[in-house]
């Protein structure tokens, strides 16, 4: 393995400062959350937010007042159904924090994106408390993704999707909430550009291409050939800007973020097309994370030697 | 025991042994597993004949090749896909071994437990790629 030495340039932003930048990119999402679904979506948000920081406060209280425990439950709460029940919100916060960071050494050493992986793990031992089918709430339907076969009676509009009324989780119900936000850390330089592009292009350009699988055909016909259903649908928004965009679980170099965008879009449309989960967006994250260390491998080993300048995102 | 079980399981037991210097021979246990016990003159015997071609790969690894030879594969082509998911597998686990930094994981946490942690995500990972 090439391991990277000095000299280091600080890129002048602590932690901290972008973990606000991160809580201030998110809050449009948070406020089209709780416009739409009240209370039911406040509440999730605050168990989720409960249980990542005083997980992080119990294990470890030096950083417990960086920011980086209240990002990861709000990303967290984003990806819950409004149907979910509060404790779950709770436990995937703990766990995110718990299971997802200091398992592996706290932060900056984890391998995988701890709010995805509490995710998936939490969708594997409690599957019933996600797919709940529909459930009326104040103002609005939610279900776990608009692109479930379950919900798929009446073909998604884009209108629909860009206007929150078309199920989804509490961070999918306002897609232009997610890209304005996901605009602005890139704009500030606090994301690497590549990722969201690279990631958002492939994802295009598969729902062009891919040849319908029995998934599709006869329950959801709507997405083939419909790259804009998949973009502002299920979580890909979301894994574009706030969770692939994570610089701990991303590549070092330009080259190993394309790549890495690439294999996340790859395995999350696949999930689409040929498999029965619904989305894809989170197992999409973690695989891709668990290929970084192979794509750093190869991009340092093979590619041009890593340049000093300090990268976009730092 | 699927496929995929006996790839994760072997996977975690190749933790356990020192690797030899051919382990990578190990990758043709589930090929001559499908091949032994589709021929047909060769019925009778097919068990035992599986688990010594099994162990004659590399002796030292045959708790891994054991274990690869374990589950019925239905085609050629499943052997083939079960061989290379375990190779590529035990690549990318050792790239994310070398990736953690056990002086920053809890020392109760160090080692097997961390192991067994990345191997569950991995597995839930690749759970929905089955379908393919």
């Amino acid at each position: 393995m090439t391991k990277l030495i000095g000299p280091i340039i600080h890129s002048g932003k602590t932690n901290r400062m972008m973990m606000v930048l991160v809580l201030v990119s998110l809050a449009p999402s948070l406020v089209a959350a709780v416009m739409r679904f009240g209370f039911a979506a406040a509440l999730l948000v605050i168990c989720a937010l409960a249980g990542a920081w005083l997980t992080e406060l119990v294990i470890d209280r030096r950083q417990a007042f960086d920011g980086s425990a209240v990002v990861t439950g709000v990303i967290f709460a984003l990806l819950l159904p409004v149907t979910a029940p509060w404790w779950l919100a709770l436990i995937g916060g703990m766990l995110a924090t718990g299971l997802g960071k200091h398992a592996f050494g706290g932060l900056g050493c984890n391998l995988f994106n701890p709010a995805a992986l509490s995710r998936v793990i939490l969708m594997g031992l409690i599957p019933g408390a996600w797919f709940i089918s529909t459930a009326v709430t104040i103002d609005g339907i939610t279900t776990a993704s608009p692109l479930a076969r379950e919900s798929g009676l009446l073909a998604p509009t884009i209108t629909g999707l860009l206007s929150g009324s078309i199920p989804g989780t509490i961070g999918q119900v306002a897609p232009l909430a997610v890209l304005a936000g996901g605009l602005m850390l890139v704009s500030l330089r606090t994301i690497d550009w590549r990722i969201p592009l690279t990631f958002l292009a492939t994802v295009a350009f598969l729902a062009l291409v891919l040849p319908p699988g029995i998934r599709i055909e006869g329950h959801a016909p709507w997405l083939l050939g419909n790259p804009l259903l998949h973009l502002v649908g299920g979580g890909t928004l979301l894994a574009a800007f706030y969770m692939l965009s994570d610089p701990v679980t991303a590549p070092f170099t330009p080259g190993g973020r394309i790549i890495f965008a690439v294999v996340a879009a790859l395995a999350m449309m696949l999930v689409r097309f040929y498999t029965p989960y619904p989305d894809g967006a989170a197992l999409a994250v973690l695989l891709a994370n668990a290929s970084v260390p192979l794509i750093d491998r190869l991009t340092l080993e093979l590619g041009p030697p890593p340049s000093l300048e300090p990268p976009d995102n730092l | 025991m699927s496929p995929t079980d006996a790839v994760f399981i072997a996977l975690l037991a190749s933790r356990c042994l020192n690797r030899p210097q051919y382990w990578w021979l190990v990758v043709l246990a589930p090929l001559l597993a499908y091949l032994i016990g589709s021929h047909e003159p060769l019925a009778r015997f097919s068990d035992p004949l599986t688990a010594l071609a099994a162990v004659a790969l590399a002796p030292r690894w045959a708790p891994v090749g054991l274990l690869l030879v374990i589950p019925e594969y239905s085609s050629l082509t499943e052997s083939i896909v079960a061989a290379l998911a375990w190779f590529l597998l035990d690549r990318l686990f050792d790239t994310l071994l070398a990736r953690l930094r056990e002086d920053a994981i809890f020392p109760r946490l160090r080692g097997w437990p961390i192991q067994l942690l990345v191997i569950g995500v991995l597995y839930y990972t690749l759970l929905p790629l089955v379908w393919l």
